[in-house]
């Protein structure tokens, strides 16, 4: 074990080989980690800003939908089994909702049925966005209790039907806060349009393409599958999202290549630096009859091993900062950054290739020297 | 034993071409020892090295044995020369990372070359460096490295040793004992080719060849 002895003997120039990989590992791990972090922070909190999806059906008349706050006509729940059905499509958290305006307790407000059920294409279930409303009961906007002063457990009547006030929301400053919510069945019962809604709500996430321009995708998407619907997006919370997820993705593919670049950089100098102090050993293994393969070996082994070490190291050690800074990083989500043991896979893998790469210029220069040469350097 | 015909060898310094070696011919007899002699500069290294098939003239032939040394390939040449050359240089060329023994015992990881261990033993007792084979080069003194030297070349029985100036930085009784050794490896069957700069080793010499500037 020749190389083991070299290493031994000078273990400051392997330390410092060492060091260059270990530093691109550590770098590497952490941010990628964080990023990952980031991307789960974001979907928290872009999924806490609410839907920026409504599927309402294609006739509706889109001034009075926006002076309404919602589509007057209405579609079948099925539809949003179509969209069910799909393996890949790029909407999320899909929930059937039925709406609509009336006067109650000399106020204007709007019915809200949302379902029970938020429902993933492909079957997939994610954590919910939306409340759960108890049969009997109802939640109220915060202006609709204010201005009637219902407190939480009063019974009200609603269209002669008794309901219990579970919950009164907090204020929004949104149509939310004149809403009414019930249960889908509840209401759809209620106002005797069973089966019936006006609007699926929804979740862009773009994870079946990754276009420019994702309303168009998502509209031409839709036209294929529910003809009879069109969508439209809420795009300040849509740009919010991608724009968040974007600038992960950016710092991770700008900064990740850099750091690798400078680190091969500095592993290959190290490696420089130790086959220049060996130029004479190279030559004297030569005049012994060691030929250029076998001499390579003996310095592709220090850096597959420099390589190897650092990867292990590297990887723990870059899991512990991502750990550490975490937390004060990620305050929706401190325990987003998680422990991702792929990475050790493939840190033990690349790390030694790349310092095999950074160490192939310095070691085909130095046995490209001629021995007669660097034997003469006494 | 080899024989150098026609020799040319020249260097190229900047943008000056510098003629070391130019029409040489030389041959050295079986079981003889020849001593290089000339003034620094004057292509003795360089005469060396090409007789050991570590660098290759611009044109001339070199044979060693009767095989033509550059007519084989780089691969067959190192095999050849490691089996048949031993080399002796003045700042001994030890690897620093290994023992005594490791240095003497480096060519075992060849495959193609086979360590006579018991002339190794008698070498290492001869020289009184058994009480240092675990040391490593560090540790030794300058005449205790040469004489490690000295094992390690001769550690495969070749037939030629190619010595450059062996007791160069060695005091006189060290250099007593390299000249002896090398002597008693002539007298065993042995070829020497050395350079030197001093005439201490004159008189053990069947020829002396002057190399001039």
């Amino acid at each position: 074990m020749m190389f083991l002895k070299e290493i031994l003997h000078r273990k400051l120039s392997f330390i410092f080989t060492l060091a260059g990989v270990l530093a691109a590992v550590t770098l590497v791990v952490s941010f990628y980690t964080l990023t990952k972090a980031t991307w789960n922070e974001t979907r928290l909190l872009t999924r806490d800003m609410g839907f920026n999806l409504r599927i309402i059906p294609t006739q509706t008349n889109m001034d009075e939908f926006w002076i309404n706050g919602y589509s007057e006509n209405i579609m079948p729940e099925q539809f949003l089994q179509r969209l069910v059905d799909q393996n890949s499509v790029n909407y999320a958290h899909l929930t059937a909702s039925l709406h609509k305006q009336i006067s109650w307790e000399n106020q204007k407000v709007i019915l809200s049925g949302i379902s029970p059920d938020e429902i993933e294409p492909g079957g997939a279930r994610k954590s919910k966005m939306i409340f759960a409303i108890p049969s009997g009961t109802v939640i109220l906007g915060f202006e609709v209790a204010n201005k009637a002063s219902i407190q939480r457990g009063d019974s009200i009547q609603v269209l002669n039907t008794a309901y219990l006030v579970d919950k009164i929301l907090a204020e929004t400053g949104s149509l939310d806060d004149i809403r009414i919510y019930f249960d889908l069945n509840e209401l759809q019962t209620l106002l005797n349009m069973p089966g019936m809604i006006n609007e699926i709500m929804a979740l862009n996430c773009m994870c079946s393409t990754k276009g420019d321009n994702p309303l168009e995708t998502l509209r031409t998407e839709l036209g294929n599958i529910i003809p009879e619907a069109k969508v439209v997006m809420n795009s300040t919370i849509a740009v919010a999202r991608e724009r968040q997820r974007k600038m992960g993705d950016k710092y991770f593919s700008m900064l990740v290549p850099l750091f690798l670049i400078i680190c091969m950089l500095w592993v290959a100098i190290s490696i420089l630096n130790n086959v220049n102090h060996r130029l004479q050993e190279i030559g004297i293994l030569r005049a012994l009859g060691f030929g250029s393969g076998r001499i390579a070996i003996i310095f592709f082994v220090r850096a597959a091993l420099a390589g190897f070490l650092g990867a292990i190291l590297g990887y723990y050690l870059g899991t512990e900062i991502a750990k550490s800074f975490g937390p004060d990083i990620f305050k929706v989500a401190p325990n987003s950054v998680k422990e991702l043991p792929v990475l050790l896979f493939w840190s033990v893998l690349i790390a030694p290739i790349l310092a095999c790469v950074s160490a192939s210029i310095p070691i085909t220069w130095a046995l490209s020297r001629d021995p007669a040469v660097t034997l003469k350097q006494d | 034993m080899i024989e150098l015909k026609s020799i040319n060898k020249s260097f190229q310094k900047g943008k000056k071409q510098i003629k070391v070696l130019s029409d040489f011919d030389i041959n050295i007899k079986e079981n003889s020892f020849s001593i290089i002699k000339g003034q620094s500069g004057c292509g003795k290294s360089t005469l060396l090295f090409t007789m050991g098939g570590l660098l290759k003239p611009d044109s001339g032939e070199v044979k060693l044995l009767g095989q033509d040394l550059y007519q084989l390939n780089q691969s067959s040449r190192r095999v050849f020369t490691a089996k048949t050359i031993g080399f002796v240089f003045q700042s001994y060329h030890l690897l620093s990372y290994l023992s005594v023994r490791d240095n003497i015992l480096v060519q075992q990881r060849l495959s193609y070359i086979q360590l006579d261990l018991d002339l190794i033993d008698d070498m290492i007792n001869e020289l009184h460096l058994q009480d240092r084979l675990n040391h490593k080069p560090g540790e030794l003194s300058a005449g205790e490295k040469q004489r490690v030297a000295l094992v390690r070349s001769l550690a495969a029985n070749p037939k030629l040793i190619l010595a450059d100036e062996p007791t160069g930085n060695l005091d006189p009784e060290n250099s007593e004992i390299v000249l002896s050794f090398l002597k008693r490896f002539q007298q065993k069957g042995g070829t020497i080719a050395m350079v030197s700069h001093s005439s201490d080793a004159d008189q053990m010499a069947d020829q002396i060849i002057h190399l001039k500037k």
